[in-house]
């Protein structure tokens, strides 16, 4: 009996609650407001224009909660359902935008949620007169809280995108629409600038931004709103942006400051959309649930194991879509455009559970939101899918009416993919694989022999003969000789220190004295076994590694040491073709085991040199080793025989940070890799990394306290470690950590190695830029990518210098720029002999053009009639370019941005300008370099797709001329305008 | 007489290059030269531009703790002018090391030229006024072999 009495008190209570007062459930805490400014603002002081998002405590783990918001009549303003976390936590969930105002769009929406408003004078009258109730419950009907508010009319300053009469818009489309900002109150008379930059999902002060378009707006003396032009139409900047506005702060920094008005900042303040018609509808779908509950973002890129879900953003549903509003997600392979331009391709799902039915037409992103790919998935360490909204055989307005047809039909169905794959599940190429690893020291007193003069001509013989090296391998159990993993032959990744003391006092003793040797083995710095982090790493996913000792090298300077170097290599290559072919190991491990087919060479400072030595001497080695791939990192190029390497993929990675070898030089063994008209090209890449220096790729060369662990080996520095000087006030000062570094060149040199040892071609797109490894410091790493299937147009280098001529021998005009001319952009030690007149600021060794203006000017190379252009086998329109500036001492400035544009023969033209700053920045030179104002080339690839969508019409086979269009002022070196893959 | 020039451009090269140290790693090289000579190759040597058969073959001799305080990988490159001469040999002694340069192009030194022994490789072409009162190269002091 005592029973039903209580259930009804508290029953009473709560209803009682519920009905009239804020309410908190006992062990519950909730947060409520705004978050779109630096902290959270509280319901107390909501504002008209502000967003709402509710973070709790306290609910039941795993818990279904649902959040609904509603007004006095019980109308209903918003409504969220999500899941409580295992201690009961709901994590901040955004669910209702702009206090209601919709505002306005040019897209036929079919869906508009009511009650809202179209503008914010609406909002501010209603709230005038009402109040709205928080309800937050569990699903089984347990109130968690109830919060009663009223947005305010507003009073602080508030910005935020519109139409040109300053009614809100959020989306509009690149194409036709301009979009404006919009700002109230607002100091009156007041300078307000206004930067678009890229969508973050929050923001704090400092952080760097790139504006793709700004624009500055002071108000009349007794003005406190505006209506401006943000950006106009036919802008080639899709995405999702913020506005930044700065009130009264002459400070044009690139980055957030601590007043800046921030449009917004967990919701996206404004997307620029396009639609690719060209027969398809091609939208982003594939995506993830990012770290609040109901944030969706979009992705191309998933670690196995995430969670893939799919969403439709309102604002790709085409004008007058015939389609229902409810379709089937289809996860497909990914398949080529060819094959989807096909009739009627069909649909084979590949996530497991079969295509998932559900709503694709809603006012906001969420309501179409659902999981595609529990846990994605597959037996390839890389694959590439395409996403399918499928729309059925008929329109289809609820889940029970749809009818499946099972095939794409082009322009009805939607495709999140087609020329470029829709997205990539991908394990982290230094991902630690199913193998466990087997470790064997070599050390042979007597094992090298005939490193000598190559030419039997002049040179000094090198007297080489220790045979030192750590072998790292797949084997059955971890530890040391134990026997090979089942499921060899396994490829070979080898790998080649640089110069660097090679004795230390007291060997592994607690002193770090040291320098060149001879020494005994124990006082030997055994700078091979720097690289164990990668080797151990590769080992696990099945290669076989070895790192060898240069050590009877390291004593000289001269000219043949790099010959030397190469000669090791093939050296202990034939070694390890002996051991799996006879049997003479000394281990008795490895016969039959190492696949010689597939060899792939990793060398660091001079034996980033000695493996280009190694790939060119094994041209003339008898008995010639299958080298797939070369890696150097911060290379010398200082061999006066050999300069590039000729038969090898090639992967530069080199550090802008780097104290020993500060000039750079490394930069011309990329620019001097398979030139065109070579045969039988390879891809080439540069991975130009800020911060980083040369030593910390080694961990023996690392320091105690930058490794973070014992380091007993003497010569271990920083070698970036002259201080600010006048000129250069943060010289050596801007430093990537040790461990972020080496993950740089574990991510990297994994991925290319996997690449080309293993056939995982998707990590290829590591070095495109496209892949961007979750672990690495992405940000900090500029690339270059070139494909050996390729064609200049004009790659700068036909003799005598003449820049208004291009390689294939059509008119370069350039008016209006300060300096157009073409120059060795080199700082000596030049290839060019003899050495036409050169651009000191740049360290490459390649003749290229300077390029300077004070205003946007516009730069044309025109193709002539013939064969080159015909650029349809091609994927992508590739240059490279680097910022130069001569301003001491050296400020921080922004990045050089160009628009790119291509016409064919009837005078098409993309419908949007490729915006350099969508693909690769193009930086300000590394303010911490030991040298100043080190301008650096980097790579721009640009998919043709760009140029051809929205029914451009350009004919890919037919184009006669690549339009630039500078911004800003600046100057730059320009190189290798070309077609490729 | 040679032996004589040579002696005076050496330690002219040691002084300016001493006067240039400061505390960070040295980027230039105090060296006394010890021979300059005129040789012919048979087989030529090669070079990334060709081979060559005959060359001015230049013997430097620096202290061995200098040499081994430079960065470790980037080379000492001796420039004449603007002749840019990489190292053929490095022949280590207990305290001092030989260097030998090679300049097939010899013939157009004029005399008057600048000799720098730098790291900072192209700075003495690009950047010459600042090796203005370095020593010059005199012609002299070359015998044929």
């Amino acid at each position: 009996m005592r029973k039903p009495i209580w259930m009804a008190l508290v029953i009473l209570v709560a209803f009682n609650a519920w009905a009239a007062e804020d309410y908190t459930a006992p062990g519950v805490s909730l947060e409520a407001g705004d978050p779109n400014g630096a902290k959270l603002k509280p319901l107390r002081e909501l504002e008209v224009g502000d967003s709402l998002s509710v973070e709790l405590t306290g609910a039941k783990p795993g818990a279904t909660v649902e959040m609904v918001l509603e007004d006095e009549r019980g109308q209903e303003w918003s409504y969220s359902r999500v899941h409580s976390d295992k201690r009961g936590g709901v994590p901040r969930t955004l669910f209702w935008y702009q206090s209601g105002v919709i505002g306005t769009t040019s897209r036929r929406i079919e869906f508009k949620p009511d009650p809202s408003f179209l503008t914010f004078d609406e909002a501010e009258k209603f709230f005038d007169e009402n109040s709205l109730r928080l309800t937050v419950r569990e699903v089984d009907g347990r109130v968690l809280a109830i919060r009663w508010f009223r947005p305010i009319r507003r009073k602080s300053p508030f910005i935020y995108p519109s139409n040109e009469k300053g009614i809100l818009e959020n989306a509009i489309n690149a194409n036709d629409e301009s979009l404006y900002a919009s700002g109230r109150n607002l100091p009156a008379g007041a300078t307000v600038q206004l930067y678009l930059v890229p969508n973050h999902f929050g923001w704090t002060v400092n952080d760097p931004f790139v504006a793709a378009a700004s624009t500055t707006i002071t108000l009349a003396p007794n003005v406190t709103s505006f209506t401006t032009k943000l950006l106009a139409s036919g802008s080639n900047v899709p995405g999702a942006y913020d506005i930044v506005a700065r009130v009264n702060n002459a400070n044009t920094a690139p980055q957030i400051l601590p007043n800046d008005i921030i449009t917004f900042g967990e919701d996206t303040g404004v997307v620029v959309y396009f639609i690719i018609i060209n027969g398809n509808v091609v939208i982003e779908s594939a995506g993830r649930m990012a770290n609040a509950t109901a944030h969706f973002e979009f992705s191309n890129f998933f670690e196995k194991g995430e969670d893939v879900y799919g969403a439709v953003d309102p604002t790709d549903v085409p004008a007058g879509h015939t389609g229902g509003s409810y379709a089937a997600h289809w996860t497909v392979a990914h398949q080529s455009a060819a094959y989807w331009d096909g009739v009627n391709p069909p649909l084979v799902d590949v996530s497991g559970d079969g295509p998932e039915i559900h709503r694709v037409k809603y006012f906001c992103i969420n309501g179409t939101r659902i999981r595609l790919w529990q846990a994605a998935t597959q037996a390839a360490p890389i694959a590439g899918y395409d996403v399918i909204v499928d729309f059925g055989a008929v329109p289809a307005n609820d889940a029970a009416s749809f009818v499946a047809d099972n095939t794409y039909n082009k322009g009805l169905d939607f495709i999140d993919g087609y020329s470029d794959v829709g997205f990539w599940v991908y394990e982290r190429p230094d991902a630690t694989g199913p193998k466990a690893v087997g470790t064997v020291e070599y050390l042979d007193p007597a094992g090298i022999s005939g490193i000598t003069d190559p030419g039997g001509i002049t040179g000094p013989t090198y007297p080489v003969t220790l045979g030192w090296a750590r072998i790292m391998y797949p084997a059955t159990v971890a530890g040391t000789g134990t026997p090979v993993a089942p499921g060899g032959p396994y490829p070979v990744a080898l790998f080649l220190h640089g110069r660097h003391w090679s004795c230390d006092n007291d060997g592994s003793g607690p002193g770090l004295s040291g320098g060149y040797g001879p020494c005994a083995q124990a006082n030997r710095i055994p700078s091979h076994e720097g690289y164990d982090y990668i080797m151990q790493q590769l080992a696990s996913q099945g290669v076989f590694c070895i790192s060898i000792s240069a050590h009877d090298i390291q004593f000289d300077n001269g000219v043949w040491n790099y010959n030397a170097r190469g000669r090791l290599v093939l050296k202990f290559l034939d070694k390890l073709r002996d051991w799996t072919n006879l049997g003479t190991d000394p281990w008795g491990l490895f016969n039959g085991n190492i696949d010689m087919s597939k060899v792939a060479l990793s060398g660091h400072s001079r034996g980033g040199e000695g493996v280009v030595a190694a790939d060119q001497l094994n041209l003339t080695w008898p008995n010639p080793h299958s080298i797939v791939a070369v890696n150097a990192i911060a290379p010398t190029d200082q061999d006066a025989l050999v300069d590039y390497v000729p038969s090898a993929a090639y992967y530069l990675l080199i550090a802008a940070r780097d104290g020993d070898v500060s000039n750079m030089q490394g930069l011309r063994t990329y620019d001097h890799a398979f030139p065109q008209g070579m045969l039988n090209r390879k891809a080439k890449a540069t991975g130009w990394v800020y911060g980083a220096n040369h030593n910390y790729f080694n961990t023996i060369w690392t320091p105690t306290a930058d490794l973070g662990s014992p380091n007993p080996w003497a010569g271990s520095v920083d070698d970036c470690s002259a201080g600010p000087n006048a000129n250069q006030p943060s010289r050596c000062q801007l430093k990537m950590t040790a461990a972020v570094q080496r993950q740089v060149g574990l991510s990297t040199v994994t991925a290319f190695f996997r690449w080309h040892l293993q056939g995982a071609v998707g990590y290829r797109e590591v070095l495109t830029d496209v892949l961007e490894p979750a672990a690495m410091d992405n940000a900090n790493v500029f690339w270059t990518f070139q494909d050996g299937d390729r064609n200049a147009i004009d790659n700068f280098e036909q003799q005598p210098l003449d820049a208004t001529t291009n390689t294939v021998l059509g008119l370069v005009t350039a008016p209006g720029f300060a300096t157009f001319q073409e120059r060795l952009l080199n700082a000596g030690s030049t290839s060019y002999a003899p050495p036409p007149p050169a651009d000191s600021a740049f360290k490459h060794d390649t003749l290229g053009l300077q390029l300077a203006w004070a205003a946007p000017q516009t730069y044309i190379t025109n193709i002539p009639a013939g064969p080159n252009r015909d650029v349809s086998m091609y994927t992508h329109l590739t240059l490279r370019a680097g910022k130069k500036t001569t301003v001491l001492p050296m400020a921080a400035g922004p990045d050089v941005v160009l628009t790119v544009n291509l016409e064919d023969s009837l005078g098409h033209t993309g419908v949007y300008w490729a915006d350099t700053s969508n693909y690769q920045r193009i930086p300000d030179p590394f303010q911490g370099s030991l040298v100043a104002n080190l301008a650096t080339l980097t790579g721009i690839r640009i998919p043709l797709q760009n140029f051809t969508k929205n029914n451009s019409q350009v004919d890919l086979t037919d184009i006669v001329k690549i339009t630039i269009i500078t911004t800003g002022a600046a100057e730059i070196g320009l190189d290798d305008i070309e077609f490729g893959k | 007489m040679r032996t004589l020039i040579a002696t005076l451009l050496s330690m002219t090269i040691a002084t300016v290059a001493l006067a240039q140290k400061e505390t960070a790693p040295p980027r230039e090289l105090p060296v006394s030269i010890l021979s300059a000579t005129v040789q012919t190759f048979d087989p030529p040597m090669p070079s990334r531009n060709g081979r060559y058969e005959q060359a001015l073959v230049l013997r430097l001799e620096a202290e061995r703790g200098l040499w081994e305080s430079l960065p470790p990988s980037v080379e000492t490159f001796l420039y004449i002018g603007t002749h840019e001469l990489l190292p053929i040999a490095t022949d280590l002694d207990r305290d001092r090391v030989v260097l030998t340069f090679h300049d097939p192009d010899w013939k157009s030194l004029q005399g008057g030229e600048t000799m720098v022994l730098t790291v900072d490789h192209g700075d003495p072409i690009f950047d010459s006024g600042k090796y203005a009162g370095y020593p010059k190269f005199d012609p002299k002091i070359i015998s044929e072999k």
